[in-house]
C-alpha cells in the first residue's frame, strides 16, 4: 500500500511551492490491501542540505507540528491536512525539503512528495545559487523584452497615472502588485526564483558588489565580465545609471525597520498612519543611491535595484501588518476605508494598468495587460482591487496570493 | 541644420508679413522642414512660440484645429501656455474651450514649469506656468459659466486635410512588414475592402497619442463585428519609425495594449516606398537624429474605391462615429 | 520558532525605539534657521523638514531659497537640494512646487558649485529637460564651456532618445577617447548607421575588452542578427579574451531571440567542446548556464 499526497496547485512541470501559510493538502491510499479500512499515518518532513521544514495541522493555523498522525480512510474520500513552511527554515532550492508518509507504528515509508518553501530573503543573505538564478531570470525576462521594465513612457508622464501609484494610499498596495507581476514573470522562466529585498537600512556588501546588483563607477554600473546584466536594456539603452551612494558598508541614513514600523501608532495601529513611510523610508532609499535612475520616479525601474528595494518596502507593510494585526482589507485600520482618496486609491477600486484603460480621471491607457497567473494561485485575479491586495497570505479572507517574507510568518 | 532658437527669430518677421497668420499656422505642420534634426523638446519649443504669435495676429481655422488637438494631448509647458495665452485673443466663450483647457490643466500637473519665451514684446506675458495662464485664460472666456461642463469636445469641427482620389498603382511601390514578419504589399491590404489606418510609433513619449491610438483601436478589433456591423473593414496602424519597430516590437506593443492580431488587424512598418506614403497621406511627421521629433495623430479611412478620406483621430474613441462612417 | 514570542519580541523592539526617536524629537515648523550653532544642526534641520502634507506648502519655498542661495555653504545647499529632491516621491503634493524646483535647477545648473551643478543638471536631463540637453550638447560641441565632464554629458544626453544627439555621438564614438567614447558607444545602441563600427569594434583584439564589450552590447541593440554572428564567433575563438567571451555566452543565453539565431546543434556541439577545455572560470560559468538554458527550454 501506498500514500498518495496531493496539493492543491501544481505548475507546468509537476511541482508545487508553499510559503509560511498552510495549504489544505489531500492523502490518499492507493493499491489497498482487502479488508483495510484505514491506515494510521504519520507524516513529517525530511530535510536535505540545512533546506525547508514543514509543519502540519489539521486546521489552517500558525500552530502546526513537525509531524502529525492521522487515519487515512481507504474509501473514495480523500484526508485532509494542512501544511506550511516552518518558519524561518526557507528552501533553497527545490525538493530540499519532502513530505514522508510512514506507517504510524511499523514506521514503514509509504510515500513521499517533495516541494519548496519559497519566500522572499534578504538579498544580501542569498547563497550563489540562489543570487545567480534571479539574475539569470531577471536577465532573460529583460532581453525578451518583457517585463515591466518597459512602459515607463506610459506610466510616469504626471498627471492621471502618477496619481495612481504615488497618489496617496493606493501607492503600497499598487507596488506590491507591481512585484508581484514581476515576481511571477521571473517564476515562469525559473519557477525556483523569489524576489529578493534590499534591507536598506542595513549594510549589503553581497549586493553591492560586481556580481550581484553592480557597483556604480562615474555615474555608471559596473558588473563583472559575464554577468547576465551586462545585457540589461531599457527603453532601447544598454546598461544603468546609477550614483556611488550606496557601497558595500554603506548604511543609509533614513528610518530604520523599527522606526518604519512604529509609524502606525501604537495602541491602534493604522495603515494611513504607516502608509507615511512613502517618505521616509521609502523615498530616502531611493534618494541614498545619490544620483541617478533609481533616484527619479520616472526612471527608477529601469535599475534593477529598484525592485529589490520595493520589495523590501513592502516587507515593511507585510511586517506592519503582522506585528499589528491588520490583515482585514475591510477593516478600518487595514486600509483607509473613507473612500475620500483620489481615484485609484479607494479600496473598490481596480488596479490601473493591470484593469485596462479607464474613463477620465482615471489613465485612459492601460499599457502591459493583466496581471501575470500564477500556477499556484488564483489570487488575486488578473484584475485586482486594492482591496484584494491587503491580506497577501490569506490570513482573513483565505486568498493567499503565494508569497511571503522570510522574517514575517503566517499568523491566524 | 538651423537652431530652435535661429527658427524662433524669423517668426516674428513671418507673423507680421503679410499672409502671416496663415503662414504661422503652416509653420506648425511636424513636417516641416524647420523641425528637421531638431530634438523633442526643441520642435515643441519651436511650436509653443508659433502658437504664442497668434495673440498677436488673427488667428487662421487651420491653426484653430491644431490649439485643439494640443490642448487634447500635449504635456508640454510652453506648448500648452502658448496656446492658453493665444486663446485670450480670439472670441471665443464656447464651453468646449473651458473643457480642453482644464483637461490641459490637469494633464500638465506634476510636469509643469515656467515659460520664458525667447520673444521680448510687452504683448506676450513671460514667466507664467501653464497652471497659471489657464487659470487666467479661463476667466477670461467666460468667468460667469465657471462650473459649466457641457461634453462638447465631441472634434467634429472641420478636416484641414481632404480627401484624396488614389491614382492607379499609386501605391504599387509600397509594402509593409506585420508584427509576424509578413512582407505584404499595400494593395494586397487595401484593395477589395475598407481599411481604417492609424499611424502610431512604439517609442512615442505622449501616452495621449500613439498610446492611446493603439488602445482605441485595439477595442475595436475585440468588438469589430459589433461595431461595423456587416461591414468589411481592415484595421492598420502603420509605425511612423520603421528603423527602429521591427516585428517583435510591434508585436509586444500591440498586445501590451490588447490588440487582436488577425489577417485584418494589424500593426505594421513600411519597408518600401515609406516616403511615397508620407508624400502621398502628407503625413505630418517630422524626424529628429534618432527618432520621430514631433507627430500629430492621424486616422485615414481608405476606401474599397480607392478614396482616402482623412479622419479627426478623436472618432476612434466614439465608436458611434465609426459606426456612421462605414454606413 | 513560537511565533506569538517572535512578535511579542517584535513588538518590543518597535516600542523601545519609539521610546528613544520621542526624545529626538524636533520641533522644525517652529525652527529658526538664523539662530543656528553649527552647519551640522542647520542639515540635520533641514533633513527633518517634511515635503508632505501641508508642511509642503511651508518648507518648499524655504529649501528652494536655500538652495539658491550663493551665500550659504555648498553643504547646506546640497542638504536642501537632497531634501527637495525627495519631493519626487510624493508627485501629487509636489507638483504646485515643481515649476519653481526646476527654475531653480535650471539657475543653479550654470552657476553653482561642482556638486549642486552636477546634480541639478543630472536632474534636469532626467526629466528630459530641454534646457538641460542645450547646456549639454553646446558642452560637448564646444560652443560653451563644458559644466561637466564629457562623458557624464554625453550618459546624460543619451537618457533620452529624443535628444537628437546622434550625430554627436557617432563622433566622439570615433574620435573621443577613454570613458567619452565608451558612454557614446553605449549611446549608440539602436544606431542603425553604426552597426558596420560596432561590428569592427567587436572584432578588433587591439582594442581593450571593455570597449569591445560596450560596443558588443550596443551592436546587440542595433542589429540581433549582426550580434549574434559576432557572439558565436567570439566564443568558438579560442584565442581571444576569456571574459569577453564569457560576456558573449552570457548575452546569448539570456536573449531568446539570439539564442535561436546561434543554437544550431553545431554551434552547441562547439561551445561544449569550448566549455571542456576552457580554463577561465568565467568562461566555464557561462557556458553552464547557456547549456542549463537549453535543457529549460
Amino acid at each position: 500500500m501506498n500514500i498518495q499526497i496531493k496539493f492543491p496547485k501544481y505548475d507546468a512541470d509537476g511541482r508545487t511551492f508553499v510559503t509560511w501559510r498552510p495549504v489544505e493538502i489531500s492523502l490518499k491510499v492507493v493499491d489497498v490491501q482487502p479488508g483495510v479500512t484505514s491506515i494510521p499515518v504519520t507524516l513529517t518532513s525530511r530535510t536535505a542540505n540545512q533546506g525547508g521544514q514543514l509543519l502540519f495541522s489539521r486546521s489552517l493555523t500558525h500552530r502546526g507540528s513537525d509531524e502529525i498522525s492521522l487515519n487515512v480512510r481507504t474509501g473514495g474520500t480523500a484526508t485532509k491536512v494542512w501544511v506550511g513552511g516552518k518558519f524561518p527554515f526557507a528552501s533553497f532550492s527545490y525538493g530540499d525539503v519532502e513530505i514522508e508518509a510512514r506507517e504510524s507504528i511499523s514506521g514503514e515509508l509509504l510515500g513521499t512528495h517533495p516541494l519548496m518553501v519559497r519566500v522572499r530573503k534578504n538579498a544580501n543573505q542569498l547563497n550563489n545559487s540562489e543570487r545567480d538564478r534571479f539574475l539569470s531570470a531577471l536577465a532573460t525576462l529583460n532581453g525578451n523584452g518583457m517585463g515591466r521594465f518597459k512602459n515607463f513612457r506610459d506610466m510616469h508622464v504626471g498627471g492621471a497615472p502618477d496619481i495612481e501609484a504615488h497618489g496617496g494610499f493606493g501607492f503600497l498596495p499598487w507596488h506590491r502588485i507591481y512585484l508581484l507581476d514581476l515576481e511571477r514573470e521571473l517564476q515562469s522562466i525559473d519557477s525556483e526564483v523569489s524576489l529578493p529585498y534590499w534591507r536598506f537600512d542595513q549594510a549589503a556588501p553581497n549586493l553591492f558588489k560586481r556580481d550581484f546588483i553592480g557597483v556604480s563607477v562615474g555615474g555608471r554600473v559596473q558588473f563583472k565580465h559575464g554577468h547576465p546584466l551586462l545585457n540589461w536594456v531599457t527603453d532601447g539603452v544598454s546598461g544603468v545609471l546609477r550614483g556611488p551612494g550606496n557601497g558595500p558598508n554603506t548604511v543609509p541614513s533614513l528610518r530604520n525597520e523599527n522606526q518604519t514600523i512604529a509609524l502606525g501608532g501604537s495602541s491602534n495601529p493604522q495603515f494611513t498612519s504607516f502608509a507615511g513611510m512613502q517618505g521616509n523610508p521609502h523615498g530616502s532609499a531611493h534618494m541614498s543611491n545619490g544620483t541617478g535612475w533609481i533616484t527619479r520616479i520616472s526612471t527608477a525601474p529601469k535599475d534593477p535595484l529598484f525592485f529589490l528595494l520595493h520589495c523590501n518596502v513592502d516587507r515593511l507593510w507585510a511586517k506592519w501588518q503582522f506585528v499589528s494585526n491588520r490583515h482585514d482589507p475591510a477593516a478600518a485600520g487595514s486600509y483607509d476605508q473613507t473612500g475620500s482618496g483620489a481615484p485609484g486609491n479607494r479600496p473598490n477600486d481596480a488596479l490601473w494598468p493591470w484593469s485596462g484603460p479607464k474613463t477620465p480621471p482615471r489613465p485612459t491607457t492601460a499599457p502591459g495587460g493583466t496581471l501575470a497567473a500564477s500556477p499556484m494561485t488564483n489570487a488575486p485575479g488578473a484584475s485586482p482591487k486594492i482591496k484584494d491586495v491587503v491580506d497577501y497570505m490569506g490570513v482573513v479572507t483565505h486568498k493567499n496570493l503565494m508569497f511571503a517574507y522570510d522574517d514575517v510568518p503566517f499568523r491566524n | 541644420m538651423t537652431s530652435a532658437s535661429e527658427i524662433i527669430e524669423r517668426i516674428p518677421s513671418v507673423a507680421l508679413a503679410k499672409g502671416g497668420a496663415e503662414r504661422l499656422a503652416e509653420m506648425l505642420r511636424e513636417d516641416r522642414k524647420h523641425f528637421r534634426g531638431l530634438s523633442s523638446k526643441d520642435a515643441e519649443w519651436v511650436r509653443a512660440h508659433l502658437f504664442i504669435m497668434f495673440e498677436l495676429v488673427e488667428v487662421p481655422q487651420a491653426a484653430i484645429e491644431q490649439m485643439k488637438e494640443d490642448l487634447r494631448t500635449s504635456y508640454s509647458a510652453p506648448i500648452l501656455v502658448g496656446i492658453s495665452q493665444a486663446l485670450r485673443s480670439i472670441n471665443c466663450s464656447q464651453d468646449e474651450w473651458r473643457e480642453l483647457l482644464l483637461k490641459a490643466q490637469a494633464r500638465i500637473h506634476g510636469r509643469d514649469e515656467y515659460v520664458e519665451f525667447e520673444f521680448s514684446n510687452p504683448e506676450i506675458e513671460n514667466g507664467t506656468t501653464a497652471h497659471e495662464s489657464i487659470t487666467k485664460t479661463l476667466s477670461k472666456l467666460c468667468p460667469a459659466r465657471v462650473s459649466c461642463c457641457t461634453n462638447s469636445d465631441t472634434a467634429k469641427s472641420s478636416l484641414s486635410k481632404k480627401t484624396i482620389k488614389l491614382k492607379p498603382k499609386e501605391l504599387s511601390e509600397v509594402a509593409f512588414e506585420d508584427q509576424d514578419s509578413g512582407i505584404f504589399s499595400a494593395a494586397e491590404i487595401l484593395d477589395g475592402q475598407d481599411c481604417l489606418v492609424a499611424f502610431f510609433y512604439t517609442r512615442c513619449m505622449n501616452p495621449e497619442k500613439c498610446s492611446l491610438t493603439i488602445t482605441r483601436l485595439a477595442d475595436l478589433t475585440k468588438n469589430r463585428h459589433e461595431t461595423i456591423g456587416s461591414n468589411s473593414l481592415s484595421i492598420l496602424a502603420i509605425s511612423y519609425d520603421p528603423d527602429y519597430d521591427d516585428p517583435p516590437e510591434l508585436k509586444r506593443y500591440g498586445a501590451e495594449r490588447g490588440f487582436s492580431f488577425s489577417d485584418n488587424c494589424k500593426l505594421v512598418r513600411c519597408t518600401k516606398g515609406w516616403s511615397r506614403l508620407r508624400r502621398i497621406l502628407q503625413l505630418r511627421v517630422g524626424y529628429g537624429s534618432e527618432t520621430v521629433n514631433n507627430h500629430a495623430r492621424e486616422l485615414f479611412l481608405f476606401t474599397r474605391k480607392h478614396m482616402i478620406h482623412p479622419l479627426l483621430p478623436e472618432m476612434l474613441g466614439s465608436l458611434e462615429n465609426l459606426n456612421d462612417l462605414t454606413a | 520558532m513560537d511565533i506569538e514570542n517572535y512578535r511579542k519580541q517584535c513588538l518590543a523592539e518597535i516600542k523601545a525605539e519609539r521610546r528613544k526617536s520621542k526624545k529626538k524629537v524636533r520641533k522644525v515648523s517652529d525652527y529658526d534657521f538664523s539662530q543656528v550653532d553649527s552647519e551640522e544642526d542647520l542639515l540635520e534641520t533641514i533633513s527633518e523638514m517634511s515635503l508632505t502634507g501641508s508642511d509642503a506648502k511651508k518648507n518648499v519655498p524655504i529649501l528652494l531659497d536655500m538652495l539658491t542661495n550663493s551665500s550659504l555653504s555648498g553643504k547646506v545647499r546640497m542638504g536642501a537640494f537632497n531634501q527637495l529632491r525627495l519631493g519626487d516621491f510624493h508627485p501629487v503634493e509636489f507638483a504646485p512646487h515643481k515649476p519653481a524646483y526646476t527654475k531653480a535647477l535650471r539657475e543653479i545648473a550654470e552657476k553653482a558649485p561642482k556638486e549642486l551643478r552636477h546634480t541639478a543638471l543630472e536632474q534636469l536631463a532626467l526629466d528630459n529637460d530641454r534646457y538641460a540637453q542645450k547646456l549639454l550638447r553646446d558642452g560637448l560641441e564646444n560652443i560653451r564651456k563644458p559644466l561637466i565632464p564629457s562623458a557624464k554629458a554625453v550618459q546624460l544626453l543619451s537618457h533620452d532618445d529624443h535628444s537628437s544627439s546622434r550625430k554627436i555621438m557617432r563622433r566622439l564614438a570615433k574620435k573621443a577617447t577613454g570613458n567619452v567614447r565608451a558612454e557614446a558607444l553605449r549611446a549608440l545602441s539602436n544606431d542603425k548607421l553604426s552597426i558596420g563600427m560596432l561590428e569592427g569594434i567587436v572584432s578588433d583584439k587591439k582594442e581593450s575588452t571593455t570597449i569591445r564589450e560596450i560596443a558588443a552590447m550596443s551592436l546587440k541593440n542595433a542589429s540581433p542578427k549582426r550580434f549574434a554572428k559576432a557572439a558565436s564567433n567570439l566564443v568558438l575563438d579560442g584565442h581571444d579574451d576569456a571574459k569577453l567571451r564569457a560576456t558573449a555566452m552570457s548575452a546569448i543565453t539570456h536573449n531568446k531571440d539570439i539564442a535561436r539565431i546561434v543554437g544550431k546543434p553545431s554551434f552547441i556541439k562547439s561551445v561544449k567542446s569550448v566549455g571542456s577545455g576552457a580554463k577561465s572560470r568565467l568562461l566555464k560559468n557561462s557556458i553552464r548556464q547557456f547549456q542549463a538554458s537549453i535543457r529549460i527550454d
